[in-house]
């Protein structure tokens, strides 16, 4: 015995209707992928164009820091050579060994304005070889580390 | 299915196509762009390391090192170390104190500019008056 439902709309059932509908959805679907991969797209960019600009800022902080180091190795050599065998908490005006020039101040060798920052030399160890400078990025925590040699030559290298 | 259905799905996903293919194209743009910028600094980091171990060397095979004054006017004339990649603008300059010198390297292309110094003192390129 077959029971058979009544009907609840007669248009419902037309033909027309029953097979159609599917073409809105679908396009809502496939917008919606489309848009959405887009925009993935645009994430990935944005992400690349912000690790470039950091590099670009590490690239500056990395020439300020070695031409920084570049520059107190020469005035060592140089007018404050006698401040080579003295660690850094010892480069205070009145203090100095007897070697230097009474009138010596070490203080403009503590900061060092570079192109688009400073640069703060945080630590000078003399060795018997001749000594580890520390730099420090003004404004960053970012440290490097420079041995300087004096025998046979006058080199420094960037301590890794 | 009623031509409005039609209209307005076709019209949804054209706009949604537009809208999409603008933003891969800024997005390829900009990628390339990305690529040419990163492929700068690496021929900037380059041409520095490049500076530096020629200095060295020279350091290292002259038999005595030079007067400083003397060795940074040597580092600006030098014509190896003036050789450029062809991407890259590079100008040399003396610092004030004359016991050193600025290498710029320039890029118009992707407007990137570097500056660092350089010391004969610290390449053991130079030896200053007074100094054993």
């Amino acid at each position: 015995m077959i029971h058979r439902f009544p009907k609840v709309c007669d248009r419902c059932a037309s033909p027309g209707l029953g097979e159609g509908g599917y073409a809105l959805p679908l396009a809502l679907a496939g917008s919606l992928v489309l848009l959405l991969t887009a925009l993935s797209t645009l994430s990935t960019t944005l992400h690349g164009r912000r690790l470039l600009a950091s590099e670009r800022s590490e690239r500056i902080e990395t020439d300020a820091l070695a031409s920084a180091a570049q520059q107190l190795t020469a005035a060592l050599q140089g007018p404050y050579h006698c401040l080579l065998p003295v660690s850094l908490d010892q480069w205070q005006p009145g203090a100095l060994p007897s070697t230097c020039p009474p009138a010596l101040d070490p203080t403009p060798l503590k900061t060092s304005a570079q192109w688009r920052g400073q640069v703060r030399l945080v630590d000078w160890q003399p060795s018997p070889a001749g000594g580890e400078l520390r730099l420090q990025w003004v404004g960053g925590s970012r440290q490097q580390r420079y041995a300087l040699t004096v025998d046979p030559v006058w080199r420094l290298r960037e301590v890794v | 299915m009623s031509l409005i259905e039609w209209v307005m799905a076709t019209g949804v996903f054209l706009s949604a196509g537009a809208c999409s293919l603008q933003i891969w194209a800024s997005s390829a743009k900009a990628t390339q762009q990305l690529g040419v910028e990163q492929r700068l600094l690496l021929q900037m980091d380059g041409q520095l390391l490049r500076l530096r171990a020629h200095w060295l060397q020279v350091a290292a095979s002259q038999p005595t090192p030079m007067e400083c004054q003397a060795a940074v006017d040597w580092m600006l004339q030098d014509p190896l170390a003036n050789q450029a990649p062809a991407e890259l603008a590079q100008r040399f300059s003396r610092l004030a104190d004359g016991l050193g010198m600025a290498v710029v390297l320039r890029s118009e292309a992707a407007n990137l500019e570097r500056r660092r110094l350089f010391t004969p003192a610290a390449l053991g390129l130079c030896v200053a008056e007074g100094v054993g």
